[in-house]
């Protein structure tokens, strides 16, 4: 187990820069995991960690040793693939004991552990059969194995879910998360998924284009994401954002609609001209008097709630509500929200308002 | 009932199609077959029938017994064991290198493989035996090994590197952060999983090499370095042809191969296949 730390690191494919300086301490037994649309970065920097690929510029250090220019074996952190690249032509046992073989550990130690591996993963009963055998959910379980049994400094785990079925998925991600807290192995997970990312991460670094754009807990994110990027990738259904302005400095307008009065925010561009983000499930329905009003354009139920399209002085507003509702499209309705849900970002930079 | 009627007419014709395409392959070896074991006197005395009356096995014992035939058989596998060999060996390197490394001039070098293989080999006879000669490796089996290897390395290298395309890079990975170095996974992993590949490819070369006619009679005049295709026109003389002895040695030659790819076969299926379809 060890910390490791990501200092200014850059790659380049070519002319193309697909990390610009990356910086990011992960702490040990930390659990962090790099989300971002795909594209972003966020595979290239683990394969960095892992010393797959070579870095342009910036140092990673593992524990207290720079890793530049170690060879992945050299590196003692554990991968799970996306395809969880087990070996066809090996049993599950063999799988597992691979590293444990080529680090010269003896035969009988060997068995003890991939034995207790496969007792805390529950696939004692699999441990003779090929890769081809197994479900997709017992492969994972498998390829978390083969991590597990060599007790490494780090887990790496690359979008190691997105195989899987949706229920499965559920399953496994809480199964990973308590397995790692268990082992106390520092882990660094990739994903696109922002919902894996908020139910696992004790941290989140949010890609985009090859910079961190913001790294903080699942609930600094979601609260206050510190540019339009994160505000719109955290969260399900995504954050609205309006085109509005600030007059007097105070008044959020959309139209000739109020939203709301914020405190006097100087970072703001001169002309007045705002992007403000609410989240759906922030917004109240009412038949309240001072509600404003808006149209249904189209209505989607997800069982747990509904989610309503709607349109606000020409604008479009998505609105999620666990009520039990009885409108249909067209209907006009009434909505309000709290000031202090309102967002403010600057529409030209992007960044937040705070 | 329609449906299904036309479909098994559909499926009548596509046998009848293969049955007809079968029997025309392997007439020619029936033929072979049949012409070694019909003794002289009955060869053209009986016309045209698929069985002569009365078979011998006396071309058979007489090839083994009163001509060189053993010793250009002898010859024949130890040079095509040796260039399969050499050049499965080759072509796996390269093929690996190919398939897995980015490098300054692979395109170039790739084209210029590619070349290669563009041009009938009768044009460039001439220059590989002034290239040999001065060498001492005319006249050697080892000349013969050489210039099979170099024909033989570029289509087998392409054929190498889709078998290792087909692979998973992660894989390799997988085991380099397991502890092994490029080596090591490449030896324990990719290796046993490009086996068929290898199979195939060795089947490949080693077929070329044993059939191979033009380099073994142009660059060989003696009968210590012949192979047996040559051996085999040993029994054209000026005035007749011996075609019963031939045709035994034919059947006697046929032998090495067939054995080979009954060994490979299993692997050769799926090699083929493998090599084709990614996944």
């Amino acid at each position: 187990m060890a910390a490791i730390r990501i200092e200014g690191v850059c790659k380049n494919y070519g002319d193309t820069a697909v990390l610009r300086s990356i910086d990011l301490r992960i702490e040990d037994g930390e659990f962090v995991v790099l989300v971002g649309p795909s594209g972003c970065g966020k595979s290239t920097l683990l394969r960095l960690i892992a010393g797959l690929e070579a870095i342009t510029r910036g140092e990673i250090r593992i524990g207290d040793r720079l890793v530049n220019d170690l060879a992945p074996k050299d590196r003692d952190v554990a991968m799970v693939f996306q395809s969880y690249a087990l070996y066809p032509h090996m049993t599950v046992r063999e799988n597992m004991s691979f590293g444990l073989k080529l680090q010269g550990v003896a035969r009988n130690r060997i068995d003890a552990i991939v034995h207790a591996a496969a007792e805390k993963l529950e696939i004692q009963a699999l441990l003779e059969r090929k890769p081809r055998a197994l479900s997709g959910g017992q492969r994972q379980r498998v390829a978390m194995g083969r991590a597990m049994v060599r007790e490494p400094k780090a887990f790496l785990f690359d979008e190691p879910l997105s195989n899987l079925d949706a229920r499965l998925r559920e399953q496994m991600r809480y199964e990973i998360r308590k397995l790692q807290r268990d082992l106390g192995t520092t882990s660094i997970y990739v994903t696109h998924d922002q919902i894996e990312a908020m139910t696992m991460a004790d941290r989140i670094v949010a890609m985009h284009e090859g910079i961190a754009q913001q790294i903080g807990t699942p609930a600094e994110l979601y609260d206050n994401p510190a540019n339009l990027f994160v505000a719109g990738f955290i969260g399900s259904p995504a954050m609205n954002f309006l085109q509005a302005t600030l007059e007097d400095e105070v008044n959020v307008m959309v139209g000739h609609i109020r939203l709301g009065r914020v405190a006097r925010l100087g970072k703001l561009p001169k002309d007045g001209r705002i992007t403000v983000g609410i989240r759906p499930e922030r917004i109240g329905l009412g038949a309240a008097a001072d509600g404003l009003a808006a149209q249904i354009e189209f209505i989607e139920p997800t069982g747990l709630g509904t989610i309503l399209h709607l349109t606000l002085a020409g604008q479009r507003i998505k609105v999620f509500t666990t009520e039990r509702l009885t409108v249909g499209i067209k209907d006009i309705i009434s909505i309000a929200v709290q000031e202090s849900d309102l967002k403010l970002f600057d529409p030209q930079t992007g960044l937040a308002a705070i | 009932m329609f449906i299904g009627h036309h479909r098994s007419g559909y499926w009548a014709l596509h046998y009848l199609l293969l049955i007809a395409f079968v029997l025309f392959a392997l007439f020619p070896l029936f033929w072979l077959l049949k012409v070694s074991l019909t003794p002289n006197d009955l060869l053209y005395s009986e016309g045209v029938r698929l069985w002569p009356s009365r078979a011998t096995f006396d071309h058979y014992a007489s090839v083994i017994s009163h001509t060189q035939f053993p010793l250009f058989f002898r010859n024949s596998i130890i040079v095509s064991t040796t260039t399969a060999a050499c050049s499965t060996l080759l072509a796996a390197a390269a093929g690996y290198g190919f398939s897995r490394f980015q490098f300054r001039g692979k395109y170039w070098i790739v084209g210029l493989m590619l070349v290669t293989q563009m041009f009938p080999l009768v044009m460039i006879v001439a220059p590989i035996f002034r290239l040999l000669k001065p060498l001492g490796l005319t006249n050697s089996l080892t000349g013969l090994v050489i210039v099979y290897t170099a024909f033989n390395v570029p289509f087998a290298s392409f054929l190498m590197q889709s078998f290792f395309d087909a692979i998973p890079k992660d894989l390799e990975e997988a085991a380099m952060l397991d502890g092994a170095n490029r080596f090591a996974a490449f030896w324990r992993i990719i290796v046993p999983l490009t086996l068929p590949g290898l199979a195939a490819t060795l089947g490949f070369v080693f077929t070329a090499a044993w059939s191979e006619l033009l380099f073994a009679l142009m660059l060989n005049s003696s009968n210590a370095a012949s192979t047996f295709p040559v051996g085999l026109l040993a029994f054209v003389s000026k005035f007749s042809v011996d075609f019963g002895q031939m045709m035994a040695a034919g059947v006697l030659a046929l032998l090495p191969v067939c054995l080979f790819f009954v060994f490979i076969q299993r692997h050769l299926v799926q090699g083929l296949t493998a090599g084709a379809v990614k996944g």
